[in-house]
Parts: structure tokens; C-alpha cells; sequence
């Protein structure tokens, strides 16, 4: 996997400082002095980004951040490529995002996947991969795609998403799934006990075996390497249907093994 | 030429134009699929009457499935994409969806729209069936529909990749009688079954009413191969080796010409030895395909 490594210079004005021009469909393209010419938001200011970090390695589809403060936005609205995280994001991670891969190898903020500023939809395409935990509304608006947090999501994980999946791995679900349209919200956790949400319809519980859409899920996050555990063979799906005061046919699985 | 003292015929096999899918298909366990795999390949042993060709590629072992499950890769050919795209829908929802357990994939899934190549649309079609409780789940760049049945759900992938194929490689293998003829044409399929990108659509991989283009009837189009029966060789033009009292004839589909020619140099090979007089091969003049097949060239090119 080729491409830059931005490692962030120990000062800087880190809060005031917007992340949604890193995106590696846009620098991966770039020459390292072009690269460093890249304006960055900070605040009603816009500094070069080579001010801000030291750029090495080549031009190429993978971005790795390293050392960076929890900017809001990152990898917003990228169509392809690889992002790279070696820390904690802020909020708004991949907003509106339609391709491409992020990986965080450490916690995210609020609405991950969510829409941008602009929008009203969130994250149309790619996946986003989180180790740790992810703040509130992860998958906030989501048309499509693949979240999946390695840690526990705080509340209302599928928040109003249209459709797309997002994978909790650790801890019961604060209310997943709140008017959700379509898409599948999914707790990985078996040592929670299957929560029964008043705004959901639970259908029962069914084999891994005998449903092939969760099977090529688990088999996915596998080759992510997005959660810790294997899920095992003989695992059953805990399967809701809601939100029933919106379209209804979102769903909720508990996946235990 | 000869192979352990069988007659190679200088002659060559005369293929034609196809295109061609791949499905994976995946059940709970082998039983199921190879109920599966039997009815959704059944009646589809030539385009002379039947809506494709198909068969078994190969078993593929659950941990280099889509999801994880024993699988089979089934190749189907038709005349052109079109038909595919009629074809295909109409045995997957019929042989495939009603099948306990199981869930079918794309076996080509880089091939993209060219003029050379198409994306036929399966589960986008049968998706239907679900009559408005079915659901579309995207997976690594790759659509799926899932269509709620009774024994829980049928996952079927959107479309699948066709490609442009070559049918109606074959050789024939001819013998003193029928136990000893068809002892050798196994040995053949046997050889060929495990190479990959080819098919043996015939029952058993092995045709026994080889056949010519046209026919003295009007409404037929193919008629018996009158010069490799061995009851007619005292009525016309027999092409039949002294000692022959049978011969099988093995029909190769496959994805490119390497792979056609590949089955059919392994399987001649299989198939000399004692008891077989002759090897040869079904052309019907270049009336019929623009791929040929020389069975001496064959033998140099495909090792084995």
C-alpha cells in the first residue's frame, strides 16, 4: 500500500483546525510539494498543510495520519482510497463519505458516517472501521455502506439512517436504530442479553447457519479485521424489525455466539 | 498419430460462439447441494433444445465461499447474453430459490460491461418474489437481495458477470463395443472434471447421440451423426475405424480456447490405451462454429 504518511508537528491550533481535506482520494494524487501547498481550515484562517504536518512516503491510494488530535470531519465526502488513523478522530468522520476504507485505530466522535454540513444524507458508500468506541448517532442519515466500531457506540447507533449496516461489537445497544428507514443495526456483544426495544418488532431467533446475509457480514468484518473475536459457527441471530413508527423495515441483530 | 496404440484421427473438433456465466451456489451442507446443484443444471444439455448448457465446474470447500458454507461453481452458456438473461433468472428462481438453504453469488464479479463482457441481472429480477418484504444488503462493493422464504431467507446476488465462451469442443472416442467404449470416455471425464473455466454439459459428461448440422426434415435443424453410427456403417459414408462397434463423443464448454483445449488433451489422454481404436472429433465442415480444434495440435499445445 503505497502512499503519504502526515505525521502532525507538535504545535498548531489543533481545536480550531478542520480535517475534511484529508481525504486520500485527493492527496494520494498529489506531489509532496503540492501536498504540502493544500490549504486547511483553521478556523476563518486557512493554513498550509505541510505547516502542519511532516509529510513522507509517495503519492498513492493509502493516507496514514499519525499523531493528529481529534479533528472533526475527516475523510469527509472521499470516494476512494485508504484512510489511515493512528489515534482518536472527532466528530463527523467520514461524513458523506461514498467510498473508500477508514480505519481508526482508536476512539471516534459523534455521528460517524453522518451527513456533512451540506447534506442531508450521510455516508452513501464505503466502510468505516473504528477499534475503539464511537460517540452518539453512529450511521446518523447512512444511505449505504459499512460502520463497524470495535468498541461500544453510545446512543442511538443507526440514528434516522436510510439503509447501509452498522456493527456494534461491544456493550448493549442505547436505543439502536431510532427512526431508522432501512438498513441493519448489528450488536455483536454475547454477553448482553438481547434487549427488547418498545419501537421494534422482535421475529426470533434464528441459526448464523441459516441466514447467508449475516454470514457474509461476519465473513467482511473478518477480513477487516473489524472486531476483535471470531464469531463462532454455531452462533444464533437475535432479529428485530422496526422502526415501527417510521418505515419499519429496518432491523436489529444480536449476533451470539 | 497414435497414443498407447490408439489411432489419433487427423482431424479437428469445430466449436462456436457462446456466453457464459458462473454461479456459486451454497447450502447448509453437501446433500442439499448437491440437490441444488442437480436441478438447477438438469435439462441443460445442448442450446438444440434446451434454454443454456450447464454443469458443475467444481465443489468448492466452505472456507473459499462467499459465506462460508459448502459450495459449487455451475457454469451456464447460451447463445448470446440475452438469452442468458433469460435463462438464468428462470432456473435460479425455480430450481435454486425453492431449494432448501440455499443462497447464490456471482462467480465472475470483476467483469464489468464491455462489448465483450455483461452484467446479467438474477437477483434483481427474483427479488420480486418478495413481493415488498425483500431487502437489498451491499456487502464489500457487491449487492444482494435477500428474499424472505419460508425456511428463513433466499440471498441472491443482484447480477452476476457473463463473458463471451466457446461451446462444442469435443472429441470422439471410439471403441470395440459399449462397456469397454465407455469405460474409456469415463476415464476421460474423469480426467477433465477437476480442470477449471470447462463443462461437460452431457449426462455422466458423455453424449452418445453426437449429432450433424441439418437434417433431410425440414423442422430440424440437428440430426443423428449417420457417419459415426455403427449400424449404419454398411448403408453410406462411415468415418468409422475397422473393429469400432461404439462410439462416445464428450462436449467441452468452456470460458477461453486454453481451457477447451487443456480438457481436451488431458481427456484424449485418459481415454487411449487397450481397447480404444481411435480418438476423433465432430466437425461438420466449418458450417458451424469458427473455432477449430485440431486434435494433433491439441495434444502438442495441452501437455499433460
Amino acid at each position: 500500500m503505497s502512499g503519504y504518511t502526515l505525521t502532525w508537528k507538535p504545535h498548531g491550533p489543533p481545536a480550531l483546525a478542520d480535517g475534511a481535506a484529508l481525504r486520500p482520494d485527493v492527496l494520494g494524487a498529489l506531489a509532496p510539494d503540492a501536498l504540502r501547498a493544500v490549504a486547511l481550515k483553521v478556523g476563518r484562517d486557512s493554513v498550509p498543510l505541510g505547516d502542519l504536518f511532516d509529510v513522507s512516503g509517495e503519492s498513492g491510494p493509502t493516507l496514514t495520519l499519525r499523531g493528529v488530535p481529534p479533528l472533526p470531519r475527516m475523510g469527509a465526502k472521499m470516494v476512494s482510497g485508504e484512510l489511515i488513523i493512528e489515534g482518536n478522530t472527532g466528530d463527523d468522520l467520514g461524513a458523506s463519505m461514498r467510498g473508500g476504507v477508514i480505519r481508526v485505530r482508536g476512539r471516534a466522535g459523534h455521528r460517524v458516517g453522518g451527513p456533512d454540513y451540506t447534506s442531508d444524507r450521510g455516508m452513501t458508500g464505503g466502510e468505516i472501521v473504528v477499534s475503539g468506541d464511537a460517540g452518539d448517532y453512529a450511521g446518523l442519515r447512512m444511505r449505504r455502506g459499512l460502520i463497524a466500531i470495535g468498541g461500544a457506540a453510545a446512543r442511538s447507533p443507526g440514528f434516522r439512517m436510510l439503509a447501509g449496516t452498522v456493527v456494534v461489537a461491544r456493550g448493549a445497544l442505547d436505543s439502536p436504530g431510532l427512526e431508522m428507514q432501512r438498513g441493519t443495526v448489528v450488536a455483536l456483544d454475547s454477553s448482553v442479553t438481547p434487549a427488547r426495544h418498545a419501537w421494534f418488532q422482535c421475529e426470533g431467533e434464528f441459526p448464523l447457519t441459516s441466514m447467508p446475509a449475516a454470514l457474509l457480514l461476519v465473513r467482511r468484518l473478518a477480513e477487516l479485521k473489524a472486531t476483535n473475536g471470531s464469531v463462532a459457527a454455531n452462533a444464533v441471530v437475535n432479529l428485530s424489525s422496526g422502526d415501527r413508527f417510521g418505515l419499519g423495515k429496518g432491523e436489529l441483530w444480536q449476533i451470539r455466539s | 498419430m497414435r497414443i498407447q496404440g490408439t489411432i489419433i484421427d487427423d482431424t479437428f473438433a469445430e466449436a462456436f460462439r457462446m456466453w457464459a456465466a458462473r454461479l456459486v451456489v451454497t447450502a447448509i451442507d453437501a446433500a442439499w447441494l448437491e440437490t441444488a446443484v442437480r436441478t438447477v443444471t438438469g435439462y441443460a444439455t445442448s442450446v438444440i433444445g434446451c434454454d443454456a448448457e450447464a454443469a458443475l465446474e467444481r465443489m468448492i470447500p466452505a472456507s473459499e465461499t462467499p459465506d462460508g458454507r459448502p459450495g459449487a461453481a455451475l457454469l451456464f452458456f447460451a447463445f448470446n447474453a440475452d438469452k442468458l438473461a433469460k435463462a438464468l433468472p428462470n432456473r435460479v428462481g425455480q430450481c435454486l430459490m425453492t431449494c432448501p438453504t440455499t443462497a447464490v453469488y456471482d462467480g465472475l464479479p470483476d467483469v464489468k460491461v464491455t462489448e465483450d463482457s455483461a452484467r446479467i441481472s438474477v437477483g434483481a429480477k427474483i427479488r420480486f418474489f418478495g413481493d415488498g418484504h425483500q431487502k437489498s444488503k451491499a456487502i464489500a462493493g457487491r449487492r444482494y437481495w435477500r428474499v424472505p422464504v419460508m425456511d428463513g431467507e433466499f440471498v441472491v446476488e443482484e447480477s452476476v458477470g457473463a463473458v463471451k465462451a466457446i461451446a462444442g469442443g469435443n472429441f470422439l472416442v471410439c471403441g470395440p463395443d459399449q462397456a469397454t467404449t465407455l469405460a474409456a470416455t469415463r476415464r476421460a471425464v474423469d480426467a477433465i472434471a477437476p480442470l477449471p473455466d470447462v463443462i461437460t454439459p452431457f449426462p455422466g459428461g458423455i453424449v452418445r447421440s453426437g449429432s450433424k448440422v441439418g437434417s433431410r426434415y425440414k423442422a430440424m435443424f440437428a440430426s443423428t451423426n449417420d457417419e459415426y453410427c455403427p449400424t449404419l456403417r454398411s448403408r453410406g459414408k462411415t468415418k468409422l475405424h475397422d473393429g469400432v462397434g461404439c462410439v462416445y463423443e464428450i462436449v467441452l464448454n468452456g470460458l477461453s480456447k486454453e481451457a477447451i483445449v487443456r480438457a481436451m488433451a488431458v481427456g484424449i489422454r485418459a481415454a487411449c490405451g487397450p481397447g480404444t481404436v481411435a480418438i476423433s472429433a465432430g466437425n461438420y465442415g466449418g458450417k458451424l462454429g469458427k473455432f477449430h480444434f485440431k486434435l494433433h495440435e491439441v495434444l502438442a499445445e495441452g501437455g499433460a
